[in-house]
């Protein structure tokens, strides 16, 4: 069997949000399957020795570059939701408590909360947002409660962000395919031709 | 007339070459011309507190990485300077002496730079290696040194450069404005496409 995808993200990046709307539609033209690994970018971050300063000019041409992006790919954008960033621990816990449950069910979910946040500027921090997130994924509501005290999707978003340190990503979206590290939702069309070429 | 795309890059910028060696088959596709304008990233970066990509832990190591994985799908010869990054004022005041004084051979001068540092390796902050560059043109050797030396071209830089700072929220390489829009990155290339085509969206 070919190897899945592994596709790190968090709920906070806006080209993740792009990316997760993106990748499914490449991995299923190549019959892979995609492993969605939601991290937590703030430990993430916290590992890398030195990150790239982000002057207000760049941060200015970047919101308007993933609202032009998120338009061209179809994906409604408010460009910056309220609060931005937000606090996702809670929508990461709940990604993996579903992902154990009905891996299909999470990822309908996460493309939901994706939209919330992004596509409508609600926090998705706040247990009443993801009320109706989770409606819109099938999912019950008590679920978002459950999910808070999940250890297990706790050690699910530690195991998967120390994995995404280890593999050298810094920021997201980061997919990997057979070893091989794209990042941002504008490598997508690099793996279509990876794949394509069998490299 | 349609306004050209006007092309900020910098020589010592891998995405800018490899940008520079696919943006006129895009230009021409929309019956665009090309206002190609060299500044210094060096004085980008002190403004914006930032540093060449390659200096990031992580980021750096990737990003090595992905100019040639990103020239190899473009079939663009490229391999990494032994000396990287370098200054370029030479190569930008060249440019611009061109431009005023033999216009047809700017472009061509352009693109040798790059070919010269980013598949040939050869030290273009040298203006030797430079003259030599231009006198492959039939440039006259000297004329190029004395030109680059001209207070005029001097000033053009350094006014294209605070310009591009200060007005027009210019923060990296490359850097391409279509009617006023702004794209940066040879990754946007595919956008610069569909916007023409499109007319913005």
């Amino acid at each position: 069997m070919a190897k899945q995808i592994v596709f790190y993200w968090d709920f906070t990046s806006p080209y993740a949000y792009i990316g997760a709307n993106m990748i499914e539609a490449v991995a299923r033209k190549h019959n892979r399957s995609v492993d969605w690994r939601p991290v937590s970018i703030g430990h993430l971050w916290k590992a890398i020795p030195d990150r790239t300063p982000f002057p207000k000019v760049k941060m200015d041409y970047m919101e308007h570059d993933w609202t032009r992006s998120a338009k061209l790919a179809g994906l409604p954008i408010v460009t910056v939701p309220n609060p931005f960033p937000t606090d996702a621990k809670l929508p990461r816990l709940l990604f993996y408590r579903l992902k154990e449950q009905n891996p299909t069910k999470a990822v309908a979910f996460a493309k939901a909360a994706f939209k919330q946040y992004w596509g409508e500027g609600r926090d998705i921090a706040r247990p009443e947002h993801l009320k109706a997130v989770v409606h819109v994924a099938g999912v019950p509501e008590a679920e978002i409660v459950k999910a808070a005290e999940d250890g297990a999707a706790r050690q699910a978003v530690l195991d998967s962000t120390a994995e995404a340190i280890e593999a050298r990503a810094f920021g997201t979206p980061t997919f990997i395919v057979d070893g091989e590290m794209f990042w941002g939702s504008d490598r997508i069309d690099h793996i279509d031709r990876w794949l394509a070429q069998g490299k | 007339m349609v306004a050209p795309l006007e092309f900020y890059f910098d020589f010592a910028s891998p995405y800018g070459y490899i940008a520079a060696q696919r943006i006129d088959a895009l230009a021409q596709k929309h019956g665009r011309s090309i206002d190609w304008r060299p500044m210094l990233l060096g004085a980008v970066f002190k403004v914006a507190g930032t540093q060449p990509l390659t200096e990031y832990p992580l980021k750096g190591k990737y990003s090595t990485y992905d100019f040639q994985r990103s020239a190899r799908e473009h079939g663009i010869g490229f391999r990494m300077p032994s000396k990287f990054p370098l200054g370029t004022v030479g190569a930008c005041r060249g440019t611009y002496w061109l431009k005023a004084t033999d216009a047809d051979k700017a472009v061509p001068f352009l693109k040798a730079v790059y070919k010269a540092y980013f598949v040939e390796d050869r030290d273009i902050s040298s203006n030797e290696v430079l003259a030599d560059i231009a006198a492959d043109l039939g440039v006259d050797r000297a004329a190029f040194l004395a030109g680059i030396e001209q207070p005029e071209f001097k000033g053009k830089l350094r006014e294209v450069t605070e310009d591009a700072i200060q007005n027009r929220g210019v923060f990296g390489s490359p850097f391409i404005f279509v009617d006023g829009e702004p794209f940066w990155g040879a990754d946007r290339l595919d956008q610069i496409d569909r916007w023409l085509s499109r007319g913005g969206w």
